[in-house]
C-alpha cells in the first residue's frame, strides 16, 4: 500500500504547480530513440532516428542513451510518440511493433507494475510520469524495437540490424502518416 | 558467533558500492565499510595524451557530473599554458558550473532521497522512485523533473549539449555567449527560483519529523572544507580552500588550492578501491574531513545572494556550531540551489557576460597544472603534468567524493549501530543504512551510471563464510 502525507506524519507538499515546461511541440510526433552507439547494435535505434529524419526533415527526434525523467517535456505535448530501441529478445533484424497504453488510458493504477529506476525509465513510466507531472500523455504511443545481435563495443552494427534500418524508418513513417497526418 | 552483513549493491547511488556490517556474538555492529567495487583508471590511460585533450576526456569519469570535470580538468590545463584566461571566460565557466550545480542536486535530492523523504524510509523499495513520488506528491516531483530540466537547458543552451559538452577548454571557452542565448536563459529563472523556493518552505516544515534520522545520520565531529572567495563567502569556480573543526573554528582560512598536496593526504585502505583524503596536519583519522553542500554552508561566511543568504541564516540558526548530522545535507543542496540560480541571473545580468573575447591561447608553458573547484559533491582537484610536448606524463584526481569516504564510512557505522541488532534484517534498516550514504550523494561511476533493476542481498555469514541468513531484495 501506497504511503500517504498521514502514514508518513509528513506536512503535505504544495498544490499541483505546472512546474514541468513543454518543449513546445504544440502536438507534433516526436520519435525518442535509446540507447548506445559505441555499443554495436545498441546503437539501431539512432540509426533509425536518422533514417526517419532524412525520410521526414520535420520529424522531431530526440536521441538519448536512456530514457530519463526530464524527457517527459519532449513527450507530454506530442499527439504521437513512438520510441525505438533496441531488443534482446528478438532475432537480429526483427522488428516488433508495440502499442503503449498510458496507465490512464489503460484506466488502471497508475503506478502498479510499472518499474522506475533511479535515472532511467521504460517508455510505459515515462508516459505515466508525463501524466502524474504533466497531467497529461500522448494520445497514442509506440515502441518499436529491432532484435540485436551484438552488444560489444564498436560503432559498426551487424548486417542483418543494419538492414532493418530502412525498413524500421518506413514503419515509423507509416505510423506517422497515420496517426499524425499531415505532420 | 560473529557475522557479517552485506549489503549489495548499494541502490540509489551514482555507481556501484556495496556495505559490510560486521556483528559480533551478541548481534551488535562492530564495525562497518563501504567498498566501491568499481575501478576508475582514468590516470593512468590518460598519460600520453596530449594535455588539451584532458577536458573532453576526463568528462567521461561521469555522466552526471561531466560539466564538473571540465571545469577543473580546464582549470588545469590554463595552468599547463601559464595564463590568465578573459574575465568573461572565468564567468560563463561559472554559470556552467552553477547550472552543473542545480541540475545535479535535483537529481539527489528528487529523485533519489525524496522518495525516502516523502514515501517513508520503511515503503517498500519497488514504490521508493520518481514515478511513485509523483503519484503520491504529484507537485514536489513535477518541481524536481523542473529544476533538473532548467539545470540541463542552461547547460545545453551555454555549451552544446546537456551531457558531456565540450565548450569549455583551455584558456577559456570555444564560443562567446550570444544575447539570445542569455535571454534564454534569464527567462527560465523565476520559474526555478520559485521551485526551489516551495521545496525549501516544504522541507524546513518537514525537517523535524526526521529528528531520529538527524541524530544518527552521521552526526559526529569532523573538519569541513571548502571554497571560498576572497571575501570568505561561498565559491564555486575559483577562490581560497578553507577548513574548520567541529566548532567552527578556522583551522587553515585560506588555502591555496593549486597546493593541496601540502595539506591534503591520501590514505588507503585494502577493502575499497576509493581512496580516504584527510587534511594531512591532523593525520589519518584524526584528519577527517567533509565536503560538499553541509560542509559549504558551515564554514562560509555566507551565500552572497538575497534569498540564499535568508535561507542560509535560518539553516545555520538551527545550531550555534556548524550543522554535524549529514542529514543536513539534503536542506543545504537545496539552499545551494537557490544561491546557483541567483548567481546565474547575476552574472547574466551583467553586460560583459556578452563579451567576445573568451579564450587566451598560448603553447606549453608550464610542464604542471592543477585546476580545482567545487563540484556539487565537493571540492574537485585535477593535477597533471606534462612534457614539454604537452604530453600527460602524470595524472591525479581528487574526486569530491572521495573527500567525504572516510566520514561515509563512519556515518554507516553509526546508523548500523543504531538501526542494525541481532539476526532480525528488515527493509527498512537497510534503506536507513543507505539512506545515511545518500546523504552524501556519493558519485561513484566511472564512465557509465547506467542502473537496471538493482537487487539487494543481506547476506549475514558465519566466520568461517557459511551463509547464516540472506536477505533479497529487487
Amino acid at each position: 500500500m501506497r504511503a500517504t502525507h498521514a502514514e508518513t506524519h509528513l506536512p503535505p507538499a504544495p498544490a499541483v504547480t505546472p512546474a514541468v515546461s513543454a518543449a513546445g511541440n504544440c502536438g507534433a510526433p516526436v520519435l525518442l530513440a535509446c540507447g548506445n552507439p559505441l555499443r554495436q547494435d545498441d546503437g539501431v535505434g539512432w540509426r533509425i532516428a536518422d533514417a526517419a529524419r532524412f525520410g521526414m526533415p520535420g520529424l522531431r527526434t530526440v536521441v538519448v542513451q536512456q530514457w530519463t525523467p526530464e524527457l517527459v517535456e519532449e513527450i507530454a505535448d506530442a499527439k504521437l510518440a513512438i520510441f525505438v530501441d533496441a531488443s534482446v529478445r528478438d532475432e537480429a533484424g526483427a522488428i516488433r511493433v508495440g502499442v503503449l497504453r498510458s496507465p490512464k488510458a489503460a484506466q488502471g493504477d497508475h503506478t502498479r507494475g510499472i518499474q522506475a529506476e533511479t535515472h532511467q525509465l521504460d517508455p510505459l513510466a515515462l508516459l505515466a510520469l508525463a501524466e502524474e507531472v504533466c497531467g497529461h500523455a500522448p494520445a497514442r504511443s509506440f515502441l518499436v524495437t529491432v532484435g540485436a545481435d551484438s552488444f560489444h563495443y564498436g560503432e559498426d552494427i551487424s548486417a542483418r540490424v543494419r538492414q532493418a534500418v530502412p525498413r524500421a524508418a518506413r514503419l515509423v513513417g507509416n505510423l506517422i502518416a497515420t496517426f499524425a497526418p499531415g505532420m | 558467533m560473529s557475522r557479517t552483513i552485506v549489503i549489495d549493491p548499494v541502490t540509489r547511488l551514482e555507481g556501484h558500492g556495496k556495505i559490510t556490517l560486521q556483528l559480533d556474538d551478541a548481534g551488535v555492529v562492530q564495525d562497518a565499510m563501504f567498498h566501491v567495487t568499481q575501478l576508475r583508471g582514468f590516470e593512468k590511460f590518460c598519460e600520453g595524451r596530449p594535455f588539451y585533450e584532458m577536458p573532453n576526456i576526463t568528462a567521461r569519469v561521469c555522466g552526471i557530473c561531466p560539466v564538473s570535470h571540465l571545469i577543473a580538468s580546464s582549470k588545469a590545463c590554463d595552468g599547463i599554458l601559464a595564463v590568465k584566461i578573459p574575465p568573461v571566460a572565468a564567468n560563463l565557466r561559472r554559470v556552467l558550473n552553477l547550472a552543473q550545480l542545480i541540475q545535479s542536486h535535483a537529481l539527489s535530492f528528487f529523485y533519489l532521497s525524496s522518495p525516502d523523504l516523502l514515501l517513508g524510509m520503511d515503503a517498500a523499495p519497488e514504490e521508493r522512485n520518481i514515478l511513485h513520488l509523483a503519484h503520491a506528491h504529484p507537485s514536489i516531483a513535477a518541481d524536481g523533473v523542473a529544476l533538473r530540466q532548467f539545470g540541463q537547458r542552461v547547460i545545453e543552451v551555454m555549451a552544446g549539449q546537456r551531457i558531456h559538452p565540450g565548450w569549455t577548454v583551455p584558456g577559456g571557452v570555444n564560443e562567446a555567449l550570444s544575447q539570445e542565448k542569455r535571454d534564454q536563459i534569464l527567462v527560465m529563472i523565476p520559474a526555478a527560483v520559485a521551485a526551489i523556493q516551495r521545496t525549501l518552505e516544504w522541507f524546513r516544515t518537514a525537517v523535524d519529523k526526521f529528528s531520529a534520522e538527524i541524530e544518527v545520520f552521521a552526526n559526529f565531529p569532523t573538519l569541513f572544507m571548502g571554497m571560498i572567495d576572497d571575501r570568505g563567502l561561498a565559491e564555486y569556480y575559483d577562490g581560497y580552500l578553507r577548513v574548520i573543526d567541529s566548532e567552527g573554528n578556522i583551522i587553515a582560512g585560506e588555502l591555496e588550492p593549486a597546493r593541496y598536496a601540502e595539506y591534503i593526504g591520501e590514505a588507503t585502505e585494502p577493502f575499497t578501491y576509493m581512496k580516504f583524503p584527510y587534511y594531512r596536519p591532523l593525520g589519518y583519522p584524526g584528519g577527517t574531513y567533509r565536503v560538499g553542500p553541509l560542509a559549504r554552508l558551515n564554514l562560509a561566511g555566507r551565500c552572497d545572494t538575497p534569498l540564499a543568504d535568508e535561507e542560509w541564516r535560518r539553516f545555520r540558526a538551527m545550531s550555534p556550531r556548524p550543522l554535524l548530522s549529514s542529514f543536513h545535507y539534503h536542506q543545504a543542496r537545496l539552499i545551494e540551489m537557490l544561491h546557483a540560480a541567483e548567481k546565474i541571473e547575476r552574472l547574466l545580468s551583467d553586460k560583459g557576460i556578452l563579451d567576445k573575447h573568451v579564450r587566451a591561447t598560448a603553447s606549453v608553458n608550464s610542464l604542471e597544472g592543477v585546476g580545482v573547484a567545487e563540484a556539487p559533491r565537493g571540492t574537485l582537484i585535477h593535477h597533471y603534468k606534462v612534457d614539454e610536448n604537452g604530453l600527460i606524463v602524470w595524472a591525479n584526481l581528487v574526486i569530491a567524493t572521495g573527500h567525504n569516504n572516510a566520514a561515509m564510512n563512519r556515518g554507516i557505522l553509526q546508523a548500523a549501530r543504531h538501526y542494525v541488532h541481532g539476526d532480525a534484517v528488515k527493509e527498512g534498516m537497510l534503506n536507513r543504512v543507505e539512506a545515511v550514504v545518500r546523504t552524501f550523494d556519493p558519485c561513484l561511476s566511472c564512465s557509465t551510471h547506467a542502473m537496471g533493476q538493482m537487487p539487494l542481498t543481506i547476506e549475514l555469514r558465519a566466520p568461517d563464510g557459511s551463509l547464516v541468513r540472506e536477505v533479497r531484495r529487487g
